[in-house]
């Protein structure tokens, strides 16, 4: 699945949900079960995602 | 494996395809072969006529075959062996047949014989048998707790999974910090999580719960890094669960 989700951390900073390939549901249907309650969120795909990590805890969600 | 009787003559015997396959041939002389979950027994044993008979499990996908009688083992023989063997019944549990054409008499069996070569019901001892397969708090039949409820193994530079088992994602939080979801949720929090990390480089990399958040019954979340110095991403990170 070369989808991502993507959500604000509530101690700030992005977290990224990243599906096993053993996930048998849609990629919305993991983000509806697997982003906390009440956080906004964002498909998107794998692209997106910076690759270099350096400053990995820099890295922020915006809408 | 063997047979495992219910109480002959009256019904039920319990068994692989190949058991019975084995049995039957050794003591009826009926041609049959295993065909999937099922024993077919052919039509052309010489000197002997038998229906095409197929024995189905209530249960195709359980490796145990059951098979059901009806009226009784002796009457099952004597339904399908009469053209050309002659039944009699010897006792409460037990039948001779004798193939007319068979004048070596090399083709007549007792269930009897057939009942003693099956071993008792009771499973050798450290069996799991299907009893054992709740999550009673009994030692002794609690196998399913003694099973992982969650294992993963990940790349924790990328969080992509490598393999796992009731894993939906993995959540990566930040450098060094990880959520494992679980696809099912489990039964409490009470359970006992290991984890182990492969580090970047030959050092004191290590891996523990962060005290960020408590586990839960749908995750638990996981920093790796270098013991008294950073959080770091370590390329392998195993996890596995037990409740």
């Amino acid at each position: 699945m070369n989808k991502r989700i993507i959500y604000p951390k509530t101690e700030s900073g992005v977290s990224i949900v990243i599906p096993s390939p053993n996930w048998k549901g849609t990629i919305e249907e993991l983000a509806i079960k697997d982003v906390p309650t009440g956080l906004p969120y964002k498909i998107v795909d794998v692209s997106d995602i910076p690759s270099d990590r350096t400053f990995r805890n820099a890295w922020e969600y915006t809408e | 494996m063997a047979l495992i009787p219910g109480t002959l003559p009256n019904d039920t015997c319990y068994g692989t395809p190949q058991d019975l396959l084995e049995l039957f041939a050794q003591y009826l002389d009926v041609p049959a072969f295993a065909l999937n979950s099922k024993v077919v027994f052919g039509t052309s044993s010489a000197g002997l006529t038998a229906d095409v008979i197929w024995f189905d499990t209530t249960a195709p996908t359980n490796p145990i075959l059951k098979i059901t009688v009806s009226g009784g083992f002796t009457d099952y023989i004597k339904n399908y062996i009469t053209s050309a063997a002659t039944v009699t019944i010897v006792g409460a549990d037990s039948v001779l047949i004798l193939d007319a054409s068979d004048s070596g008499n090399t083709k007549k069996g007792l269930v009897s014989d057939i009942v003693s070569l099956v071993p008792s019901p009771t499973p050798p001892a450290g069996s799991i048998t299907f009893p054992m397969l709740s999550t009673s708090a009994t030692e002794a039949d609690n196998a399913a707790k003694r099973v992982a409820k969650v294992w993963v193994n990940y790349n924790g530079t990328t969080a992509g999974i490598r393999d796992d088992f009731n894993v939906s994602s993995i959540t990566d939080n930040a450098e060094g910090d990880q959520t494992v979801n679980f696809s099912s949720s489990l039964s409490g929090t009470s359970y006992c999580a290991v984890a182990t990390v492969q580090g970047p480089a030959e050092d004191l990399y290590t891996c523990m719960l962060t005290s960020v958040s408590s586990p839960t019954t749908s995750s638990v979340r996981i920093r790796t890094g270098l013991r008294g110095v950073a959080f770091a991403d370590c390329p392998i990170v195993n996890v596995c669960i037990f409740l």
